[in-house]
């Protein structure tokens, strides 16, 4: 089965409402703007199964992420699953890595450093 | 047009990989187990590989050699161990990405690299 864990959708969904609600953008605006259902745009912000395809990099590349920022976000991701899953132990310096290029990035970016980095 | 299979168990990030590659004019498949990889394979010829070493949760050293003893097409490792690479090499991988070392640029060249070397 594709892996979708917890982990993951945790922290997808905190960098969407958060990044969602500083801009100021409703779940309406922002579902109308990606073309899907405001239901649907709540499930994912909650947490649940991606009922989509391509959910999760619609979402992001509609907030305005760059393609480089949506891959370091779902690498991201899956480096803290793999960390808490296996404790990986090459996934601290990985995860590091990628964290110092969100912290010098926009403001978004440093956002999503801010939620990764809580769960360090 | 030149045929791809993205192994992968992460649904977003094999999506990811599917928009770079179906972008730059490349046809695309994604398998999200061996199991599914294998069917797939034995249906369609592909042109390379794309696997992820996690699979499952299980490392995919031992799928790399299958791939490389039942199949033509070269296939480019990419992953979140990069302790793996000579091992990976040393099985016949045609290249090896480490997920938090490359930018998807960085992914769609490899891929083109790959290709062209095979022709």
């Amino acid at each position: 089965m594709f892996y979708d864990g917890n982990v993951l959708k945790t922290m997808l969904n905190k960098i969407v409402r958060t990044i969602r609600r500083e801009k100021g953008i409703s779940q309406n605006s922002l579902a109308k703007e990606i073309g899907i259902h405001r239901a649907t745009l709540l499930r994912f912000e909650r947490g649940e199964k991606d009922v989509s395809e391509k959910m999760s990099i619609k979402i992001l590349a509609t907030l305005g992420f760059k393609k480089e920022a949506i891959y370091r976000i779902l690498v991201l991701a899956e480096l803290f699953r793999l960390k808490e899953s296996f404790n990986l132990e090459s996934a601290d310096d990985q995860i590091l890595t990628l964290l110092s290029k969100f912290k010098s990035g926009n403001e978004k970016e440093k956002r999503v450093f801010n939620i990764f980095q809580k769960k360090l | 047009m030149k045929k791809i299979i993205i192994i992968e168990d992460n649904k977003d990030i094999a999506e990811f990989y599917e928009i770079i590659l179906t972008e730059k004019g490349y046809r695309v498949m994604i398998a999200k187990n061996r199991k599914e990889a294998l069917l797939e394979l034995e249906k369609e010829d592909y042109d390379l590989a794309l696997l992820d070493l996690l699979l499952d949760d299980e490392s995919g050293k031992d799928f790399l050699s299958v791939l490389k003893k039942k199949f033509d097409f070269p296939v480019i490792v990419i992953t979140n161990l990069p302790h793996e690479r000579n091992e990976c090499l040393k099985l016949g991988a045609d290249g090896f990405l480490v997920k938090s070392e490359t930018e998807p640029e960085g992914i769609v060249k490899e891929v083109g690299k790959i290709l062209s070397k095979k022709e």
